[in-house]
């Protein structure tokens, strides 16, 4: 495969992670954002776990996971009481703040000679893995894609489950999925925990695929740009956000010859997408749709 | 069956029921009038778990339901349809009728698919409709929806907030119909309305609940010969 | 006295916050939206003016009128391309997303008309002035005046005019605006005009104090204007106003006390702070509590 080809591929797939973490706040019916923090968090942490402990890649991604989905759980615990655009707003803050934290902070180690750690805004170097496994670009293009599916066999089979019902019940009325017996408060928190796990196990392949990392890559333009493809592609299913981002990063790069111009074209070719299909390509409307219209033909 | 002792919620700093007791007896319609603000969804909220009391209790067929959350209560058989937000609009009819089933464990079970068929049998029109989003549909069809979803829930009682409000005077005939008919069929139902005339055509007992208090009590009979009542709520004199 | 200094300092940048926070809580006051691009409509408005600038040779001024002018021109076009096909309830992210992809097409024409990084953005020549310790830069006490100027005609606008009831009345309500046959055709596109206008001579004089523009400009104001905006109470206009004064006095302070590179992290976290602890801001506590805007979504 072409070397290009294969790393324009290999982005998409780590951007979909990011894209589907946003997914699953909107699910719950808030916007997030913040993602990118946990995205970062994921990444520094693997990073460290694997180039600075020697720890296996696994437990790396492990670690990565686990690390943005605590710092969600706060970001969750800490906003109970807010929606709408209190969410949001100290989402952003909240995300900034973590970036902020990453920027201070320096802890570096010299190993076969090598500076490796975070160095405060120059970021952590020489995340080795890739190469010390004799990583090509396709090899890695295969592992993260791998990845991604394991991840969206996991969430098709909780779009199957009650689970992701009650959710979307949640996403639609707070107060009325509580009349009907559910606890909206346990869903935010679980699915804004779920997203930071997914963000952060995206970051930790986004290290060890770029072997550089800087706070900078993790401002809130990464973020709005997660949510943009989860909202573009529809939050009707998981593969809504997939589409988003092959829509945009596939159609970005593929008019590259127009260079300059591109996001002049582009932006305004999604925004008129928006005004055409207000709810994203698979909106939750046509999903809720054809799956009952499939279930009630086979019963 | 569900009675309501002392009953005292505060909205923040504002009581918004002030001790309100009421009792809703077995296979009867028990109605609640009162003006806007009086407190009506604040009571319906806090029977069905959403808010919770200060002080006051509330037991359905000798369980005690005060202070449990909205799951346990529902699961003891109180089942609410709100007021405005009937349906979840993204979810289709199917999807919201499953929705309705939901805190029971046989979730997603055949008792289930058994139910929603008998939901179609007494509202054809949902059947018709079951794969279309839930906000596509027309008021009463959304008002229809609402109400079958409540008892997807298998309730021993069935609390309905306005159901009469912001539908065509031809449809709220139909819901009161199907109310009658429920009634009939031994479902006990606690019923908020304003339009008072509709509700005398159903309810078995009324109660007046007027700045968070309980003003009046008695038999449609009696609400009729109250003269205050009778200009305030059925017009005319 | 370097409290004082510092003080004076602080509300003179606040002021120019407050505009930002202004145009932010009228679209959200009165709309319910959020315009991501709004950020990126000040940029584009700015470069417009410094590509005309040599072509005009109008100086100062002209940079100045173009600059409003080209605000409010992108702000319209946001309007009707982002905001105006979403106007029903549950539009509000689909818009949200929508005014980004804006903000993308806008930085892009930025650039074009700028390509460098950086450009001199010439003011308003004003001398300085002294009041015994305290320094009082002129053209910033200028950029003062013509702030609390144009909040006020802004307030008769909203409170004192027809036009200012029939908006209020319609943000209120746009059933019962509309039954009464008081509803405002294009409300919309006023709103972002006169949001635009605001954001245009805030632009301008927050780049004509530093004397210089770069591409990060857009992303900067939207964060300001958002943040003067929460700290205040979402959606309150005076709310907004006293947000920005507040902002520009802890940014100058903290950036006083701690140094440059904590000043915006003070911000970012008094203003989770104050969302976490009390989260209908400074003013708007009691909009907050009304339910139907707590349960709000974005």
């Amino acid at each position: 495969m072409d070397m290009y080809l294969a790393s324009v591929l290999t982005n998409m797939t780590l951007i979909a992670f990011l894209a589907l973490s946003a997914y699953l706040v909107l699910v719950v019916g808030e916007v997030s954002f913040g993602q990118q923090a946990f995205f970062g968090i994921g990444a520094y942490i693997t990073a460290s776990a694997t180039a600075l402990a020697g720890a296996h890649v696994f437990w790396g991604l492990l670690a990565g996971a686990i690390g943005g989905a605590s710092c969600a759980l706060v970001l969750g615990l800490l906003t109970i009481r807010l929606s709408g655009i209190y969410f949001a707003i100290s989402t952003l803050c909240f995300a900034e703040l973590l970036r902020f934290f990453l920027l201070h902070l320096r802890f570096t180690q010299s190993v076969d000679g090598r500076i490796i750690g975070p160095d405060g805004p120059e970021g952590f170097s020489n995340i080795r893995w890739i190469f010390e496994n004799n990583y090509q670009v396709t090899d890695f293009l295969l592992l993260a894609v791998t990845c991604l599916i394991i991840l969206l066999i996991v969430l098709f089979s909780l779009e199957r489950s009650p689970i992701m019902l009650g959710a979307r019940m949640v996403g639609n009325d707070p107060i009325l999925a509580q009349s009907q017996g559910l606890n909206p408060t346990r869903y935010r928190l679980s699915f804004i925990t779920l997203s930071g796990a997914v963000a952060g196990f995206g970051g930790g392949l986004f290290a060890l695929f770029n072997t550089h990392i800087e706070p900078a890559m993790f401002g809130v333009m990464l973020g709005i740009h997660g949510l943009a493809y989860a909202v573009i592609g529809g939050l009707g299913s998981a593969i809504g956000p997939l589409l988003g981002v092959f829509l945009d990063i596939g159609l970005l790069e593929s008019i590259r010859s127009l260079a300059a111009y591109r996001m002049i074209i582009f932006g305004g070719l999604v925004a008129l997408l928006l005004v055409f299909r207000p709810e994203g390509i698979i909106s939750p409307r046509l999903v809720s749709h054809l799956k009952s219209r499939w279930r009630n033909r086979h019963v | 069956m569900l009675s309501v002792n002392n009953l005292v919620t505060s909205y923040g700093l504002i009581k918004a029921l002030k001790g309100v007791s009421l009792e809703a007896k077995k296979g009867a319609v028990t109605c609640i009038l009162g003006p806007n603000g009086a407190g009506k969804t604040t009571l319906m909220f806090t029977l069905a778990g959403i808010l919770a009391p200060d002080t006051g209790t509330v037991s359905l067929l000798d369980q005690n339901l005060t202070g449990l959350g909205a799951p346990k209560i529902l699961r003891k058989g109180l089942a609410l349809v709100p007021e405005n937000r009937l349906v979840f609009p993204d979810l289709s009819v199917y999807e919201n009728l499953l929705a309705g089933a939901f805190t029971q464990s046989r979730a997603m079970a055949a008792q289930v698919s058994d139910d929603i068929d008998k939901m179609y049998d007494r509202f054809p029109i949902l059947k018709a409709r079951h794969d279309q989003p839930a906000g596509n549909l027309s008021g009463g069809e959304q008002q229809m929806l609402a109400l079958a979803r409540a008892l997807m829930s298998r309730p021993s009682i069935l609390l309905m907030d306005e159901p009469s409000v912001g539908l065509s005077p031809l449809i709220v005939d139909e819901i009161f119909a199907i109310i009658k008919q429920l009634n009939e069929d031994g479902m006990s139902i606690l019923l908020v309305e304003q339009n008072a005339t509709k509700a005398l055509q159903v309810a078995d007992y009324f109660y007046l609940l007027d700045q968070g208090k309980v003003t009046f009590s008695g038999t449609p009979d009696q609400l009729k010969d109250d003269d205050i009542i009778k200009r305030a709520y059925l017009g005319g004199g | 006295m370097d409290m004082l200094q510092t003080s004076i300092d602080g509300l003179m940048i606040g002021s120019t916050y407050a505009l930002l926070g202004l145009s932010f809580a009228l679209v959200f006051g009165i709309m319910r939206r959020i315009n991501l691009a709004f950020g990126a409509c000040l940029l584009f408005g700015a470069s417009l003016a410094i590509y005309l600038e040599p072509i005009l040779g109008w100086g100062a001024w002209g940079l100045f009128f173009v600059t409003i002018v080209g605000v409010a021109l992108a702000s319209a076009y946001v309007e009707r391309l982002c905001f105006a096909p979403h106007s029903k309830r549950h539009g509000a992210v689909t818009a949200m997303i929508a005014s980004f992809a804006v903000w993308m097409q806008l930085d892009e024409i930025s650039s074009q008309l700028l390509p460098q990084r950086t450009h001199a953005f010439q003011g308003i020549e004003v001398p300085n002035l002294w009041w015994g310790e305290v320094f009082v830069r002129g053209d910033q006490l200028l950029h003062f005046v013509i702030a609390l100027v144009s909040i006020l005609v802004l307030y008769l606008l909203l409170y004192k005019t027809r036009l200012g009831l029939l908006i209020r009345a319609t943000a209120d309500s746009p059933e019962t605006a509309h039954l009464l046959g008081a509803r405002v055709p294009w409300l919309g596109f006023i709103i972002f005009l006169l949001a635009g206008i605001l954001g245009g001579l805030a632009a301008f004089m927050i780049l004509s104090a530093d004397g210089y523009v770069t591409p990060l400009f857009g992303l900067w104001s939207t964060f300001k204007g958002l943040i003067a905006m929460i700290i205040g109470g979402v959606g309150s206009l005076t709310g907004a106003v006293i947000g920005g004064l507040i902002l520009g006095l802890v940014e100058t302070h903290a950036g006083a006390v701690l140094g440059a590179e904590f000043r915006d992290m003070v911000t970012f976290g008094l203003v989770f702070l104050v969302l976490i602890i009390r989260p209908g801001g400074l003013m708007g506590v009691k909009i907050y509590r009304t339910d139907s805007l707590a349960q709000e979504r974005v």
